[in-house]
């Protein structure tokens, strides 16, 4: 096992924290009421290895994207550490970070020989006379005409921006990318061709990939490692065959079973009831319980710690009784009509 | 002998006429939808999904315009309707459901408002009885605590809950024709499957058919009884739904269906289609998905009609099903 790349322990992210200095007296005195907190990312522990692809799949609202910018570094935790173990000072910015939308991402004033050229130029990643070349095999790599290096990011479909962002994202060489939707906002044919693109670069670069999304199916098709977020705490978390073959935790369980796949026709969907609570006031005890067909007194009072169940972590207090039980007839699922 | 469909549409043409000239968004569009019918119409962005909604509901503004073919309800021509006219069967006889609900709900007015005023368009209704129909209504879309939704404003309520608000008003007055444009691709997994859920028990009961517009074949796949799938402002396929996704015809329903991730690769390079689709002013002659197809010939440079292989159709000259058998 070689070692890993990544190591976040125990990161904790809150907003609404502090506040200005008059803001926290009056506070204090009691004239005004204190500004609501909300924890984003609860206390996430984990480790990748290098070459690996971590897909981190959850609902608005869980965490996801706090969790990727504090991975890429774009937010300071508020508590807990985050560890790069990028070799030895190789790379000039080893972690890059790669946005949903190819329309906000790129500065619409800038041609692409600049979008592309500017951070290996300023961080000396390559010799001035050697830019050029380099901009052009970027260029090429990731699928773009070298040619139409001198237009605006405008002139330009959403899957060549995409591509775009990707050019400019390795330009300093990294070894992480943190993908954050990164292929949510193409249509399918484009989405398969970004893809594959990202699996060829990973395989030929040796990338380690965070790979951020809401839909399953892309995270199946691409992660090694799986980690489901549910209001800013990791419900479930280990090897993709292993948690998409048998979820454990009843959340996972609901997300797979939601998903609409191509040969599940004539279904009848039976949805989990409910809508993702605020994560402001969020539920006591076990975060999903209010959703949750098993729930117990327990779930209600206690936070499940997460334990290893079956070669993954789950965050449920009933993950071994749930995986012996036969289905409920309330459970959530799609049958076939 | 059957009833005749809800929805008739023959050689719908549709264009925007702006200052560089005719742009032609449909082309010779046909199909029709029966009672109780849910159909999924499944293209990628611009590729006229979405105008054929507009153009069938008469929301197409200008520069967009109808200019040949006939659009059917029950049998009634409804192109050539005055606007009035076209008021009357809107929210009445045909609704429709938007992607995003933020938009389509005025965010100045409470709900009650909203769904009084879409029931007091086609009903004489008093104060009271239009709340009443409203509450029943909203119960119906499992909307909890109905009676105070009905005095929140639409930011008071999460996206999956205004969706099922959007779903009531179009529901309220028991249309033959429901089209849903997009309507889960802003909402979570969980919360799609609650509409999808409701969507199909509300349809299936009342027999009212449903257009499905998305991008996404997996979302229509659980639910539809036939798709089209449109390119480059055509329907290249049209056919039931295990028919179209067990054996596609056309090249494009075939790379379409490689294209999304499924377990089964699972690491593997997905097949993809090159390239991506023509512009609407810049579309090649002859097959329109030529320049992408792997399987073109020079027969593809000819126009291409739509062909009848048993209960299906397809544009293709050289059909998958044909190459292969």
């Amino acid at each position: 096992m070689s070692e890993p790349i990544l190591t976040v322990r125990h990161a904790t992210r809150r907003f609404g924290e502090g506040g200005d200095l008059v803001t926290r007296v009056l506070a204090r005195l009691g004239l005004i009421r204190p500004r609501p907190i909300v924890t984003a990312v609860d206390d996430v522990s984990f480790e990748l290895e290098r070459g690996k692809v971590l897909g981190i799949v959850g609902e608005s609202g869980c965490g996801k994207s706090t969790l990727g910018r504090m991975i890429a570094g774009l937010l300071p935790p508020s508590a807990g550490e985050i560890i790069l173990n990028t070799g030895d000072g190789a790379a000039a910015l080893p972690m890059q970070m790669i946005f949903q939308d190819p329309f906000s991402s790129l500065n619409p004033r800038k041609r692409v020989r600049d979008l592309v050229g500017e951070a290996p130029r300023v961080h000396r990643v390559v010799a001035p006379a050697e830019l050029e070349n380099y901009i052009e095999r970027l260029m090429q790599r990731c699928g773009i005409d070298p040619s139409v290096r001198d237009r605006f990011a405008h002139q330009f479909s959403g899957g060549q921006r995409q591509r775009i962002g990707i050019a400019r994202a390795l330009a300093v060489e990294p070894e992480i990318l943190v993908a954050d939707e990164a292929v949510s906002a193409l249509d399918v044919s484009v989405q398969a061709q970004i893809i594959n693109l990202f699996m060829d670069l990973r395989d030929e670069l040796g990338l380690t990939y965070v790979f951020i999304s809401h839909d399953l199916g892309v995270v199946e098709h691409i992660a090694d490692t799986i980690l489901v977020m549910y209001l800013g705490r990791v419900v479930e978390m280990g090897p993709a065959e292993v948690v998409f073959d048998q979820p454990l935790h009843p959340y996972t369980r609901a997300l797979i079973a939601g998903v609409p796949r191509l040969d599940r026709r004539h279904v009848v969907y039976a949805p989990i009831a409910g809508d993702i609570p605020s994560p402001i006031d969020p539920p006591p005890g076990c975060h999903f319980h209010p959703r949750c067909p098993f729930a117990r007194d327990r779930c209600r009072a206690e936070r499940p710690e997460n334990r290893k169940v079956m070669g993954r972590e789950v965050a449920c207090h009933f993950a071994e009784d749930i995986a012996s039980q036969k289905e409920p007839s309330s459970w959530p699922a799609t049958q076939t009509a | 002998m059957t009833a005749p469909p809800v929805l008739e549409v023959k050689n719908l043409n549709t264009s925007f006429l702006l200052p560089i000239g005719e742009v032609r968004a449909l082309r010779d569009i046909s199909f029709d939808v029966r009672r109780g019918e849910i159909l999924g119409l499944v293209g990628e962005s611009g590729s006229g999904k979405s105008i054929t909604g507009f153009s069938i509901n008469g929301l197409l503004s200008p520069p967009g315009q109808v200019m040949s073919g006939s659009i059917r309800l029950h049998g009634q021509e409804i192109t050539g309707l005055t606007p009035a006219a076209m008021r009357q069967l809107r929210g009445a006889k045909i609704a429709m459901v938007f992607q995003d609900p933020m938009m389509t709900l005025n965010p100045v007015l409470k709900i009650s408002l909203q769904m009084g005023d879409a029931l007091r368009a086609h009903a004489r209704l008093s104060e009271r009885e239009a709340r009443a129909r409203s509450i029943a209504a909203l119960e119906e879309v499992g909307i909890p605590a109905p009676e105070e939704r009905l005095d929140a404003f639409p930011h008071q309520l999460s996206g999956g809950m205004r969706q099922r608000v959007a779903v009531a008003i179009a529901l309220l007055h028991e249309p033959d024709l429901v089209i849903m444009d997009e309507p889960t691709t802003a909402l979570d997994v969980t919360i799609q499957g609650q509409i999808l859920a409701l969507v199909q028990r509300l349809c299936r009961e009342r027999g009212t058919a449903l257009i499905w517009i998305t991008h996404d074949l997996a979302v229509v796949a659980g639910i539809a009884d036939r798709i089209l799938v449109m390119y480059a402002g055509r329907i290249v396929e049209d056919g039931t739904i295990d028919e179209l996704l067990d054996t596609p015809a056309h090249p494009y329903t075939r790379g379409l269906i490689d294209s999304v991730p499924t377990r089964e690769q699972r690491g593997s390079r997905l097949r993809q289609i090159p390239g991506r689709m023509p512009a609407l002013t810049d579309i090649p002659e002859g097959c329109t998905f030529r320049p992408r197809c792997s399987f073109a010939t020079d027969a593809c440079a000819a126009p291409q009609e739509m062909r009848s292989l048993g209960t299906r159709l397809v544009r293709c000259c050289h059909p998958l099903t044909e190459v292969s058998a």
